[in-house]
């Protein structure tokens, strides 16, 4: 069966192009970054949902990619592990390498909230194949929003170390996660054709109302962090650690085969 | 002829007494079974327990030598394999760790004895890594000589052991798969990904052969005895001999041993002797990356402790 | 909180039988159910599952209560011996139609 792509001008394309890159970059790096603790997660069956949880993103990231190559006549794997850093759309919440258990939480319980509002809106796209895998990701998100909000719960309730660490978590990438939701190129491209039903400053005033008065109970006041026009275009020593990383094995030896 | 001359009544005396170690190994004995909270005598009890506390560790160390290349995996569908496997690994861990908690012995004093080098694991996972070709070989040829001596552990007479193995060699028949398609893929590849395999093998071709240990005595094998295990060590390496040297053959792959032949009169494997000296000092603790995968584990362990008194409320470490 | 094992039950068709699987350690019944999903199910490969603390498991195992010396033979399909009854019936009725 062949997927009929409708027929889109070029403006149209680059801009669906830019929205599915920076979802699949997204879920691609954090999916990376929380693979990390498979093997060395604080307990034996948290390490194995946590890796659950990565391998789904990544899997996410796999589906995104492969719409996009679609669309751009390209192939997923080169546009995930063929890329400069450069090139990567992914959020400046995702260029932080992976630290403590307590920074992973509060980055994946600020990830998933805001993916949340995000796959809402996608899952209306008049894109059909964008809108058919939106409503499957979510899917599989409502496992990952349990087990962010429980993990949440627990390290708020159980110790004010943990506590303590949480609150330093949330506050330090709370800037950041907001560029999830950064204006993007071609938005109102996007917004004029109903690709992206709502613009991104909606979804972030309707994310910001759910989490502040949850993570304010918890660190106290938060200040307000408009997204701003290069929140997906920064890069830290970080990302260029792991694009050297992602990029060793696949970039060893041109046109071979993995 | 009256119904209730063929028809026995059923024999409801159990088959040892509670304290009656002669019969119990007279039940284990002739394939009997063994529940967690069943009687057994002490020396069955700490026997099983070793065995399985090893077993365990070697799962929960066997992570790290995959987890080298877990953020290098080079194509999606390898990271998700990868990450896979690896969590597999690890999910063993917490089934055996769970038998061996059964039997008396807390997770939290097992880890901290594995990290202490008081208890021991495979002498596979003692070694480095080098390249993405250790990735296919590791899944493939170290997973087949695990899961040989793990099938037959699905008879064992502990009876929760071998249920336990029953779903690990299922997981594991999927981990072989993975190897031997990142092998095949890199034989048909480049020369330069070919000699990658090949120099893998090389490596490896060594610990693989001391992996089931020294020939031993069966008459003095008391986890054979005891039917912990069903099959002695030499009986599990030509076993895997028999089912993977044809299949690395076939691939042009060179296995570096000049003596080894399959002998037709006896049917057996005929190999250099493995040096035993090298897998003795290697599972004590003096292998190439012994050490440092035991400090690794320790640092992480050191790491997230205060997440498990986060959450638990209490210091689950143990002297 | 203290860590408590939770036993786990897998069915992997719908209206087959809950089928003992393992178990897993958990503090609470939430985190618990996650790490059941994890084990039990992350293949794909249940259609539900329970998960009980293993301390509200009665266990009986008593042989002198499940398999009682004396005959039970009547309560078993297998306790009734019909064979050469059921040929001395037909022989006798074969004679009587004759």
């Amino acid at each position: 069966m062949t997927q009929v792509t409708p027929a889109l001008g070029i403006d149209a394309r680059r801009a669906l192009a830019e929205l599915l890159m920076s979802v699949a970059d997204d879920e691609f790096v954090l999916g990376f970054w929380d693979s990390e603790w498979t093997g060395i997660a604080p307990m034996l069956e948290e390490d194995v949902a946590t890796s659950s949880i990565a391998q789904d993103e990544i899997g996410h990231a796999r589906a995104l990619y492969e719409l996009l190559a679609e669309l751009t006549d390209d192939d997923a794997d080169r546009i995930a592990f063929g890329r400069e850093a450069g090139a990567f759309r992914h959020a400046a919440l995702l260029n932080h390498a992976r630290g403590d258990w307590a920074f992973s939480v509060a980055r994946r319980y600020l990830y998933e909230s805001a993916d949340a509002v995000r796959l809402s809106a996608l899952v209306r796209s008049s894109h059909a194949p964008l809108a058919a895998l939106a409503a499957k990701m979510q899917r599989e998100e409502t496992y990952h929003r349990m087990h962010a909000d429980a993990w949440l719960r627990r390290l708020a309730d159980g110790s004010q170390v943990g506590r303590d660490r949480l609150a330093g978590s949330v506050k330090c990438l709370w800037p950041d996660a907001q560029q999830i939701f950064a204006p993007l190129a071609g938005e109102e491209t996007l917004l004029r054709d109903g690709v992206l039903p709502e613009p991104m400053l909606a979804l972030h005033a309707r994310w910001q109302s759910e989490v502040t008065p949850v993570l304010e109970s918890i660190v106290g006041e938060l200040p307000a962090a408009p997204p701003t026009g290069d929140g997906r275009r920064r890069r830290t020593d970080d990302f260029m650690w792991l694009h050297t990383e992602f990029t060793a094995v696949a970039g060893s030896e041109v046109g071979a085969t993995w | 002829m009256h119904d209730a001359d063929t028809i026995q009544p059923l024999n409801g005396r159990p088959p040892y007494a509670a304290g009656d170690a002669t019969a119990f190994y007279a039940h284990v004995g002739k394939g009997g079974k063994v529940e967690a909270d069943d009687w057994m005598p002490d020396d069955y009890r700490a026997a099983v327990l070793k065995f399985v506390e090893m077993h365990a560790n070697s799962e929960l160390m066997g992570v790290l030598p995959e987890r080298d290349w877990i953020m290098r995996a080079p194509n999606l569908r390898r990271k998700l394999a990868l990450t896979s496997k690896i969590q597999d690994e690890v999910g063993h861990a917490q089934l055996l760790y769970r038998v061996a908690e059964d039997l008396g012995k807390p997770r939290a004093q097992m880890l901290a004895d594995l990290i202490d080098g008081k208890t021991k694991f495979h002498n596979v996972f003692h070694y480095p890594t080098k390249s993405w070709a250790d990735v296919g070989i590791i899944a493939w040829l170290v997973d087949a000589a695990a899961i040989v001596s793990q099938q037959a552990l699905r008879d064992s007479s502990y009876a929760p052991y071998a249920r336990t193995m029953k779903k690990i060699c299922w997981e594991e028949s999927v981990h072989i798969m993975h190897g031997r398609d990142v092998v095949l893929t890199l034989m048909n590849g480049t020369d330069s990904q070919r000699a990658m395999v090949q120099e893998a093998l090389d490596r490896w071709w060594g610990p693989l052969m001391q992996m089931h240990g020294p020939p031993t005595d069966p008459a003095k094998d008391k986890d054979l005895h005891w039917g912990i295990k069903a099959k002695n060590n030499e009986q599990l390496r030509q076993e895997f001999l028999s089912i993977y040297v044809p299949r690395i053959l076939e691939l042009g792959l060179t296995i570096p041993d000049p003596a080894l032949r399959h002998e037709g009169a006896t049917g057996r494997w005929e190999y250099t002797e493995p040096d035993w000296a090298e897998l003795k000092s290697v599972v004590t603790g003096h292998g190439p990356a012994s050490q440092e995968r035991l400090e690794f584990r320790r640092i992480n362990f050191a790491e997230t402790q205060w997440v498990r008194d986060a959450l638990l409320g209490t210091p689950t470490a143990a002297a | 909180m203290t860590e408590r094992v939770w036993e786990v039950f897998r069915q992997e068709h719908e209206g087959d039988p809950m089928i003992h699987s393992g178990n897993v350690n958990a503090p609470d019944d939430e985190l618990a159910m996650h790490y059941a999903r994890e084990f039990y199910g992350r293949r794909g490969e249940s259609h539900r599952l329970w998960i009980v603390p293993r301390d509200a498991i009665a266990e009986l195992d008593d042989p002198d209560m499940l398999k009682p010396p004396l005959d039970r033979s009547h309560k078993k399909p297998g306790g009734y011996l019909i064979k050469h009854k059921l040929e001395a019936a037909r022989a006798r009725a074969t004679e009587q139609g004759e």
